[in-house]
């Protein structure tokens, strides 16, 4: 939780290219902040991109919760041929993520 | 000579670490101790159609909840309450792929055209529509336009959606028909279980709105209280309701 002095926030998606549309994530993503997050990405998954990537590269905590809402778009994003990446530095964050499989699901980028 | 090990720590240590003083490697430690609680629970519920390694998955996501958000003061242990955890992700994936609660048929079309006119709204405006606009928009109370976003929300894929409808063509090929042993009638019991954990009166309220597909103002009537008192319990339990079908009972 290296991050717990900076204020969580998510930004507005917007697309990079046109494959991908991206969802910028910080502070620690906890319960607080699922709602925001769940309503960034239903705004990201109404363009139908192929890549949906969430930017958490400074995120030093993911809360069960939001792992929910990821793994849930991904699962979505699937069904429609699409991939849900989640770019992650923290090694923690990362191990979780092997641990509950769910980097089987979510492509997990450095 | 070796120094001498410090036995492991328990289940509460790891878990006053990571809460107190966020310790990853705590939850980690605690994630690996109950892994095979999650597997135990994905085998059981695996056999009823599912791959098993997309039921563990979710398992370990109950998992996960469970060491984020266990309070020792209730007393319960961690394992006892992971196992409700990690069933209740279980079911959550079940639901999404086609397991159906029963949602009134007029509450599923109004949550369509919900979602349809949000869409619209949305291009038209610019932002996402407020309950208020979608009331005017659908001329109907902003209590039903609510309602029906909560409903969505809560039992997100609908069993059988219509061919050719516009919310339906953004779902996917549900697979309910496809899943040889997959019992409704079990997976009934589940939902009732969580049902039993809401309080007398909101499941009551549920059960009739819901079971008994009654209109808020009967209820209101039934129970002696405004509709609108109705309504804002309906929706914080099935808040409460999805909560618990993600796990966070």
């Amino acid at each position: 939780m290296s991050s717990a002095s900076e204020p969580p926030s998510i930004g507005k998606p917007f697309l990079l290219d046109e494959r991908t549309m991206v969802v910028e994530a910080s502070g620690e993503l906890d319960l607080a902040v699922t709602p925001q997050l769940r309503d960034a990405l239903d705004e990201a998954e109404r363009h139908h991109p192929e890549v949906l990537r969430v930017e958490a590269s400074g995120v030093g905590f993911i809360d069960s919760t939001a792992l929910g809402v990821l793994l849930a778009a991904a699962h979505r994003a699937a069904e429609h041929g699409g991939r849900l990446q989640l770019v992650c530095g923290s090694p923690a964050i990362r191990r979780v993520l092997e641990m509950t499989m769910i980097d089987r699901t979510i492509d997990v980028l450095p | 000579m070796h120094t001498p090990t410090a036995s492991p720590k328990t289940d509460l240590e790891l878990v006053e670490d990571l809460q107190q003083r966020g310790d990853d490697s705590a939850r980690e430690a605690l994630i690996v101790r109950h892994s095979r609680l999650a597997q135990a629970i994905a085998r059981r519920y695996a056999r009823r159609g599912l791959a098993y390694d997309d039921v563990l998955q979710s398992g370990y996501l109950g998992l996960v909840l469970a060491v984020d958000r266990y309070d020792p003061s209730r007393g319960v242990p961690l394992e006892r309450y992971a196992a409700r955890t990690i069933e209740g992700e279980i079911m959550h994936l079940f639901r999404d792929r086609g397991w159906a609660v029963r949602v009134p048929r007029s509450l599923q079309e109004l949550s369509r055209r919900v979602s349809t006119t949000r869409e619209q709204l949305a291009h038209q405006l610019g932002h996402n529509p407020s309950s208020e606009e979608l009331a005017t928009a659908l001329d109907i109370p902003s209590e039903m336009v609510e309602e029906a976003i909560q409903a969505q929300r809560a039992y997100r894929s609908e069993p059988f959606p219509e061919p050719g409808d516009d919310e339906a063509s953004r779902m996917p090929a549900l697979a309910a028909s496809d899943e040889p042993g997959f019992n409704v009638a079990e997976d009934r019991d589940l939902l009732d279980r969580l049902l039993a954990g809401l309080p007398a009166r909101e499941r009551r309220i549920v059960e009739l709105r819901y079971y008994h597909d009654q209109t808020q103002s009967e209820i209101a009537e039934c129970l002696g209280i405004s509709q609108m008192h109705v309504s804002r319990l309906l929706r914080a339990s099935l808040d409460e309701l999805r909560m618990a079908m993600r796990g966070a009972a």
